[in-house]
């Protein structure tokens, strides 16, 4: 048995079952469906309405799903669909900024249907569908001094206006996933389509199997967990072009450590604008220290994933970062792949007994039998 | 028509140079049991990397044992899983291997995919790869 490179039928490789949990954390394409209808329906609604026009409302999406790194939430049945209402005020001759998300939840308020659905956040208007997922409406208005696609935003607990720039950060990630390649500024109007996960940059799916955790591990306190946007960033920011997913969590995890202060806490700015501190409620050591330990332990199962063999013990660390439900299916769909090529014959032998799919030049196939017991 | 060609019984000698030609890994030896060749097998990539033993005599089915890591079955599990009840693992029904089929073809895989399985039912705690509880008599082959 001469040793070849060939694509083992199942448990190929750690990548294979990092994709397949993606694939599982994916938005299904109902969920998908869905969500755009109701998003393009808040935005006709927003664009059109009388209370805001003179303001030449400009709706667009942002966060995990201009990203490409939605992640189905675990235990809560919603996941949230972020869009930003940008109206063309200037801010510095709003004395009150709270005054325009006020603005916002009146125009959504007059219609019947979304007033049920309403909730007010410290930020932004949620329209909650139970069950599906909730809508998170932030208004914004242009920072001219700041300029390019910066904007601000008015924060009900601080009274304040604070610095955001969703546009400039989506731009900024997609160039991360390249490694640093410049990406174009997309103004899309509409949700961008979800992307397959085989089309997906690692760096994605990096960030969609740390969601996917920090969600395992905050389950019972989830007050605790890091938010997605610094995850995100941290993760954009240490990743340097890996193709595989095992490596890239691999590296971009030890970059994350190495940049950790010994005596100060970590600082995670916007990289698009440096007067958004995405990492203001670690002000509160509690939380910071959550953040760390949560890293260090993710750290120490991903090293332990590195040196496992045995699928059962491979399972187990898997089960433990992402959760029980989602590493059955996953270990069950290989399962029925590995079955439907015994099935067909088309299992065959290769390397030191490895087994892989049959016709290749020094692959043996494996000959129907039956196990027996007594 | 042509009448049916009778394939002639494999010697031992000539099991052992197929083993050496196709699992060049797996080392034989003599014993009192017959030949014996101890090898690795590895089901996947991610899996644990098995030592396997496989005793042939003529006349007599190979028996395969897994020598290392020690299997982690229960006496009370052989059924399920498809082992002997002297430990050695149970591949095939009586009538799927012939003294003219090689080793390496064989019982090499089988014990690869035996393996693959084992591992996933100490993952899930089902038993995947089907197979029969008949009782097969312990005859010669």
């Amino acid at each position: 048995m001469a040793t070849a490179t060939l694509k083992a039928i199942t448990f190929g490789s750690l990548d294979d079952l990092l994709d397949a949990i993606c694939e599982k954390l994916q938005l299904r394409p109902t969920e998908y469906q869905l969500a755009e209808q109701r998003y393009e329906g808040i935005g006709t609604y927003l664009d059109r309405h009388k209370l805001l026009s003179p303001f030449r409302p400009r709706v667009y999406p942002q966060g995990s799903v201009v990203l490409g790194t939605t992640v189905r939430p675990k235990g809560r049945q919603e996941h949230d669909i972020d869009l930003v209402c940008e109206l063309q005020i200037e801010p510095s001759a709003v004395p009150n900024p709270v005054a325009v998300l006020d603005l916002v939840q009146q125009s959504i308020q007059e219609s019947e249907v979304y007033r049920r659905l309403t909730e007010r956040k410290n930020r932004c208007i949620r329209l909650n569908y139970v069950g599906k997922f909730h809508l998170d409406i932030l208004p914004a208005c242009p920072d001219r001094s700041s300029g390019g696609t910066c904007v601000v935003v008015p924060d009900c607990r601080a009274q304040a206006w604070k610095a955001s720039n969703p546009e400039g950060y989506a731009a900024w990630f997609k160039s991360r996933c390249e490694a640093g390649a410049t990406a174009l500024l997309a103004r899309a109007a509409n949700l961008p389509k979800p992307e397959a996960v085989a089309d997906k940059a690692p760096l994605k799916l990096a960030v969609q199997l740390a969601k996917r955790a920090r969600d395992v591990q905050f389950s019972s306190n989830a007050d605790l967990a890091p938010r997605s946007v610094i995850l995100t960033t941290l993760f954009a920011i240490h990743y340097s072009g890996e193709e595989s997913t095992f490596q890239a969590v691999d590296n971009i995890l030890s970059g994350i450590l190495r940049s950790v202060p010994a005596t100060a806490r970590l600082v995670v700015l916007n990289p698009m604008n440096a007067q958004e501190d995405f990492s203001e409620s670690w002000r509160e050591q509690r939380q910071y220290f959550a953040f760390l330990s949560f890293l260090r332990e993710f750290t120490a199962s991903w090293q332990e994933l590195r040196t496992a063999s045995g699928i059962q013990n491979i399972k187990a660390i898997l089960e433990k970062l992402f959760g029980e439900d989602i590493t059955s299916d996953v270990v069950q769909d290989q399962v029925k792949r590995l079955n439907e090529a015994r099935a067909q014959s088309s299992l065959g032998i290769a390397g030191a007994g490895i087994l892989t799919h049959v016709p290749a030049p020094t692959v043996r196939p494996v000959p129907r039998h039956t196990y027996h017991g007594r | 028509m042509a009448g049916r060609i009778r394939r002639r019984d494999l010697k031992v000698a000539e099991q052992r140079s197929d083993m050496r030609n196709n699992c060049p890994e797996f080392v034989p030896r003599r014993s009192d049991e017959g030949l014996v060749w101890t090898g690795p097998l590895k089901p996947t990539p991610l899996s644990e990397t098995y030592t396997i033993e496989i005793i042939y005599r003529r006349r007599h089915y190979p028996q395969v044992w897994v020598r290392q890591p020690t299997l982690r079955v229960k006496v009370e599990d052989y059924k399920v899983v498809h082992i002997f009840r002297e430990g050695c693992l149970c591949l095939h029904a009586e009538e799927e291997w012939k003294p003219w089929m090689t080793i390496s073809s064989t019982l090499v895989p089988w014990a690869a995919e035996w393996l693959l399985y084992y591992e996933l039912w100490l993952a899930t705690g089902q038993w995947h790869g089907g197979g029969e509880y008949r009782i097969p008599a312990r005859k010669n082959a």
